[in-house]
């Protein structure tokens, strides 16, 4: 075991399993570097989870009948015991999975962007794609380019729903002109704002006028408009506000459907892109005020690769910065819930309802507060209620698994970053639930 | 429904260790006065909320707007949200009122930015929040109810914050352990000694509410037991998520209008007595788009309103300047104008309600010295 491993597994990867930290500490950079080959596939089990199609045509079929009044009390109850069991069955899946598979840096990083793109589950039109969403826009396209996960994100039903653009019409194209709907600018907003350029870029309302315009015709198949493609992401040249566009000093030719492309592909290769990415990725890998250094070398390999990610990664692998020994990450709800969950087994962390202790937690999976996701930082999470409701957590996971040794926990979870302070509290534990429950609150595995 | 009575909240606290020592320590030399902040997170419809009779309103709003006669009539040219029953009693008997067209400084349009600036106001390179330097000035604690400390409340004054527990209670010998063990890490030890500290007396409310229009009532319910308890905390904050109407927004908005509406009643309730002594302070980070979007919504905007609730409050009136709706008085041609400061009315109320000075608001609490809009106190 090695400092170096230890640090691999509970930073980079998701927290270890016994026994991973020993596998880690041979070569810690190829452990994590080995789960960033494409060749390994994709061996997420959504065997039993529906399509953002499927998922969505239901729901658009259900809203229609009842609209028109013939959907009866018991359709109604059907409708909605269908989108609680599908969205169990994704936070399930997604929760189970991270607490088991052997690539965990892997979904440490597919966490990380699906949070910088978040879809939340705030209306029932997006509970039902939230799950979906993440699994076809993000999972698969997390190895490529900024640009490409960008724009399968952006263009993702899911988005298109969550941000509102599905009912976005150009006020003056064939639609715009017959009905009394219009422009909704608050998907090029938060692209704008949260996923690429920032606030720093300057740009201003009319860039963002001009954006939403440019963004209209992208829609979600449904009844009225491109029926035969329910529930797919389609381009529909009736909704699109025509005309030339100006967005941050660029200019755009009228090419319909393919000109909000062409615009979020150049804010991508934006510097002031790299260096948002550059910073979160610092930030949610080091320290909430992570080391300018290692910011400039992640933004510069982002601006000299055209944001391929697997540069990225590498970059961010290679450097001394993300290895210091000390943990200055605050581990969020969901990171403690799927760490512990790896330790001790999932069955155990989720003590009674496992609703009720992401709940507790306040961090449901998929129902992220606002387009910015979950915060990062700790100073989000360590409120003094928060605290206690972890301190309250793992005191009945220790009741209830007495028998497990808490040192042995410390030595499996931690590794060499098990600190003196934190095996000696331990081990002077006065009965054993009290070890377990000191290792799992100690900061050495609160933090990462 | 987890009701705590007084029995086992107090049991419950006996065994976290809590006497109420948290709150009592900072007790002395206050009065009885309280001040309750709510921040309505995602942008209030202001001019869906409180419409004004404004024959230029027609032209921009069809979709987003109760029917005019829904609405309930104030009887000075503007009219409330037929859902806003309760908030129309207290206007009727002068315990409610407004300041429409209120915003921040901030003029971009960000919800995050936005409710950072309306948390910080002035200061916000620190990262500390008014409310807890308002604290800071006049003494006592501040509470907010809800999963995390808001930023409104973070910084050096004794702020903390508290939700209805899940898990069974602690031991001391664990919680003294722990406390020793965070000793080298102050993200962690600081907030669990201010957990160990939080005094709840009487709570009843449920554990699990449904939907968001429910939480409000819930969590205003909690607040005010909590600080109507002796040696209750004297200032007090909510988070009210759920207010970016983008879309369709009519229905969603009604709901979330009962909450609130419902909500002020509950928080007087619970507070009793102590209501006479209390302002409420309602905003959001700015307002929305005065004209309706293309999907039977509205986009961020400017202009916002704030509500004022509270024995202590002059209320029956609408406060500050009206800017009006033409399309000049627009702000950048599609916002309600910005004609009244937030800080402004903050100010008139922590200067008549609290007694701030000019000098504690102007170079403690805020910075600069821009206006005060005086007569929203009693």
């Amino acid at each position: 075991m090695s400092q170096r491993g230890a640090v691999a597994v509970t930073r980079f990867g998701l927290g270890a399993q016994p026994g991973e930290i020993n596998r880690a500490s041979d070569d810690p950079e190829q452990w994590l570097l080995s789960q960033l080959d494409t060749s390994r596939g994709i061996d997420f089990p959504d065997q039993a989870l529906k399509s953002s199609k499927v998922q969505f045509s239901k729901a658009l079929d259900y809203f229609q009948a009842r609209r028109s009044q013939d959907a009866e009390g018991n359709k109604q109850r059907a409708f909605r015991r269908d989108v609680r069991d599908a969205t169990r069955a994704e936070v399930s899946a997604r929760t189970v999975f991270a607490a088991s598979t052997e690539a965990p840096f892997h979904e440490r990083l597919l966490r990380f962007w699906a949070n910088h793109f978040t879809v939340a589950a705030n209306s029932p039109q997006t509970r039902v794609l939230v799950g979906a969403y993440e699994r076809e826009a993000i999972r698969p396209h997390i190895l490529g380019s900024f640009a490409e996960l960008a724009e399968r994100a952006i263009f993702h039903p899911g988005m298109l729903v969550y941000l509102s653009n599905w009912q976005s019409i150009g006020p003056n194209s064939v639609a715009g002109r017959r009905r009394d709907r219009g422009l909704n600018e608050n998907l090029a907003r938060e692209v704008l704002e949260l996923h690429t350029v920032t606030p720093s870029s300057g740009y201003t309302q009319s860039d963002v006028t001009a954006f939403a315009k440019s963004l209209t015709g992208w829609t979600v198949g449904n009844r009225r408009i491109g029926a035969d493609r329910k529930g797919e992401t389609i381009y529909e040249d009736r909704l699109h506000e025509p005309g030339r566009r100006t967005l941050l000093g660029q200019r755009y030719s009228d090419t319909g459907g393919s000109q909000s492309k062409s615009i979020l592909r150049d804010l991508c290769r934006s510097p002031h892109t790299a260096q948002r990415i550059a910073f979160k990725l610092a930030r949610h890998f080091v320290s909430d005020a992570p080391p300018t250094s290692l910011v400039e070398k992640l933004k510069a390999s982002f601006l000299e690769t055209e944001g391929d990610l697997q540069s990225l990664y590498r970059t961010l692998i290679t450097a001394d910065e993300a290895w210091v020994s000390a943990a200055n990450k605050y581990k969020t709800p969901d990171e403690l819930i799927v760490s512990t969950g790896r330790l001790i087994g999932l069955r155990r962390v989720l003590v009674g309802d496992a609703g009720k202790v992401f709940e507790s937690f306040a961090q449901i999976p998929f129902t992220a507060p606002s387009p910015q996701g979950w915060p990062d930082e700790a100073d989000a999470w360590n409120g003094p209620d928060m605290i206690m409701k972890r301190v309250e957590w793992a005191n009945r996971l220790a009741d209830q698994n007495a028998s497990m040794d808490g040192r042995a926990l410390l030595q499996q979870g931690l590794g060499e970053r098990a600190s003196h302070e934190t095996l000696q509290a331990v081990a002077r534990a006065e009965t054993p639930s009290q070890a377990i429950a000191l290792a799992l609150l100690s900061p050495d595995f609160q933090m990462r | 429904m987890t009701n705590l009575s007084r029995r086992s909240t107090l049991a419950m606290l006996g065994t976290l260790g809590l006497a109420p020592k948290f709150f009592a320590a900072h007790a002395a030399e206050l009065d009885d006065r309280k001040l309750v902040f709510i921040i309505l997170r995602g942008a209030l419809d202001g001019l869906a909320t409180l419409i004004p009779d404004d024959d230029a309103l027609n032209g921009l709003r069809t979709h987003t707007i109760p029917d005019r006669r829904e609405r309930l009539d104030l009887g000075n040219g503007f009219r409330l949200h037929p859902n806003l029953t309760a908030l129309r009693e207290l206007y009727a008997q002068g315990e409610a009122g407004f300041v429409h067209a209120a915003a921040t400084s901030y003029r971009d349009r960000s919800h995050f930015d936005g409710q950072d600036v309306l948390e910080t106001l002035g200061r916000s390179s620190e990262r500390d929040g008014w409310l807890n330097r308002v604290v800071q000035t006049v003494g006592g604690t501040a509470l907010a109810v809800g999963y995390d400390l808001p930023l409104a409340m973070r910084g050096d004054g004794p702020a903390t914050n508290w939700s209805p527990p899940v898990f069974a209670p602690v031991s001391d010998g664990l919680l003294d352990r722990l406390q020793d063990l965070y000793q080298r890490q102050p993200l962690l030890s600081e907030p669990l000694a201010m957990a160990r500290a939080t005094a709840a007396q009487d709570v009843s409310m449920n554990s699990v509410a449904r939907g968001p229009a429910a939480q409000y009532a819930i969590s205003s319910k909690a607040l005010g037991q909590l600080m109507s308890a002796d040696g209750g905390p004297n200032i007090g904050m909510m988070s009210f998520d759920g207010w970016d109407t983008h879309a369709n927004q009519a229905a969603p908005l009604a709901t979330r209008l009962s909450g609130l509406d419902k909500a002020i009643s509950e928080l007087k309730l619970a507070l009793g007595t102590a209501w006479q002594e209390t302002a409420v302070v309602m905003c959001s980070e700015f307002g929305r788009t005065a004209g309706e979007n293309g999907s039977r919504g509205t986009d961020h905007g400017t202009g916002g309103l704030v509500t004022l609730a509270g024995g202590a409050i002059k209320g029956g009136r609408v406060h500050g300047d009206w800017p009006g709706l033409r399309a000049r008085d627009l702000y950048e041609n599609r916002d309600l104008a910005p004609a009244n400061d937030v800080t402004a009315v903050l100010k008139g109320v922590l200067a008549d309600h609290l007694s701030i000075s000019q000098s504690n608001l102007n170079g403690r609490i805020f910075s600069g010295s821009s206006p005060t809009l005086r007569g929203l106190v009693t």
